[in-house]
């Protein structure tokens, strides 16, 4: 083998062990931080630190969220593939009449910088806390809706308040019933 | 001039990356809109153009003619993977935001330009040092730029750095105004704003030119890019 075409393979060959190893150990430890990550957003937008949530029959989708033995709502992932780039997953925390509590994204690709408008806690993202089916249309109001969208960011404002509109018709046909807390 | 010190002048100001090159304008204008990100992405740059120009020097025997540019491109592509996997491991919320451009370090014209014009030809400590000089000359331009997109189009100083520091640094972002500029946020304001500081440096080194023309320089560095 001529000496560039072997230096090329064995140079491939050391870059993609170098790789695997720090990929080996990075693994675990990015799949405990979205685990953390996932169960900090939760936590903050339930808004009570003494709830337990217990996990729906379709594990991953969502949440009963109890107090005493009682539900006081419901935790809903939501996600959608309209926006800029990627998928855009987001958490939200609505109350026994489907009401939105609290919502926060999950993890999205959207443009950082212009896209940052669905970050958690941010302004935009407050305009949905309190609204609920029966009063609003989750549409933009450029479309015929009820939200504002941010210049510079429709398309992540559009299937951001689209598929807030997709997740509570879905949250809807959920019943919503008193569990029992788990020992 | 001792070397050390005319690389430290070259990348950080005479021949900076940011200001005189302009190499590296895709994450330069695309993150820099915010300080914390904008300063995120620049340390990365750092860090990955010293490793990359350290492995170049060492492998510089093994550049054959043929496959020079695609065995630098891996080196560099292979720091690029490494440090987006360690972000993920240790900074997972900052790594959620800017993410994306991570990745697009590999097409930073900057790491490539460097190890081909300098890492390859020189020993190793030259190379380091060539490595964090310009890392560090884009570095703080890209932060400068990012400030002040930040406080011309946001009103705020600072906000995100929650995501490096964690939950406690919330507190410190600065309220500077409430009347932001759109248009610097926007990508046409990350233009105006780099012509702006390039202007700026062209009429500094304008007022300092009789100083400059002793100066023994790259001969690189002179040519247009």
């Amino acid at each position: 083998m001529k000496p560039a075409a072997l230096t090329l393979v064995v140079a491939a060959l050391a870059a993609a062990l170098l790789i695997g190893f720090i990929s080996e150990w990075a693994k675990p430890v990015i799949k405990t931080n979205q685990v953390n990550y996932q169960e900090q957003v939760l936590r903050e937008i339930v808004k009570a630190p003494d709830a337990i949530l217990v996990p729906f029959a379709e594990p991953e989708t969502g949440y009963y969220v109890t107090r005493n033995g009682s539900a006081i709502g419901t935790l809903h992932k939501v996600s959608t593939h309209q926006g800029y780039n990627g998928s855009i997953d987001a958490w939200l925390a609505l109350d026994l009449t489907h009401s939105i509590i609290n919502l926060a994204t999950l993890t999205h690709q959207e443009t950082p910088g212009i896209g940052d408008i669905i970050h958690r806690g941010s302004t935009w993202l407050n305009q949905f806390v309190d609204t609920g089916l029966t009063d609003y249309r989750y549409t933009l109001r450029r479309d015929g809706g009820d939200f504002d969208h941010v210049t510079g960011a429709t398309i992540t404002s559009r299937a951001y308040v689209e598929m807030l509109g997709q997740g509570l018709v879905h949250a809807r046909a959920i019943k919503l019933e008193a569990r029992d807390e788990p020992e | 001039m001792n070397p050390s010190k005319s690389q430290a002048l070259e990348g950080l100001w005479q021949n900076n990356p940011a200001l005189v090159q302009l190499l590296g304008l895709c994450p330069l204008l695309a993150v820099s809109q915010t300080l914390v990100t904008s300063f995120t992405l620049g340390v990365i740059t750092l860090l990955v153009l010293v490793w990359a120009n350290a492995i170049i020097s060492l492998i510089q025997r093994w550049l054959f003619e043929d496959i020079r540019l695609p065995l630098q491109i891996l080196v560099i592509a292979t720091m690029v993977t490494a440090a987006d996997q360690l972000m993920q491991a240790l900074f997972f919320e900052m790594h959620q935001r800017i993410g994306l451009f991570i990745a697009l370090i590999v097409t930073n014209c900057t790491l490539l330009a460097r190890a081909e014009l300098f890492a390859r030809r020189n020993r190793l400590g030259l190379a380091i040092a060539d490595g964090f000089w310009m890392g560090l000359g884009f570095l703080w331009v890209i932060t400068l730029l990012g400030g002040i997109r930040e406080v011309l189009g946001r009103g705020t100083l600072l906000d995100g750095l929650s995501l490096l520091l964690g939950p406690s640094a919330d507190h410190w972002t600065l309220v500077i105004h409430t009347s932001p500029l759109l248009i610097v946020t926007l990508a046409p304001g990350a233009f105006l704003t780099l012509g702006l500081l390039v202007a700026l440096k062209n009429r500094m080194d304008i007022a300092h030119e009789s100083r400059q023309a002793n100066r023994v320089s790259d001969p690189i560095a002179r040519r247009k890019p």
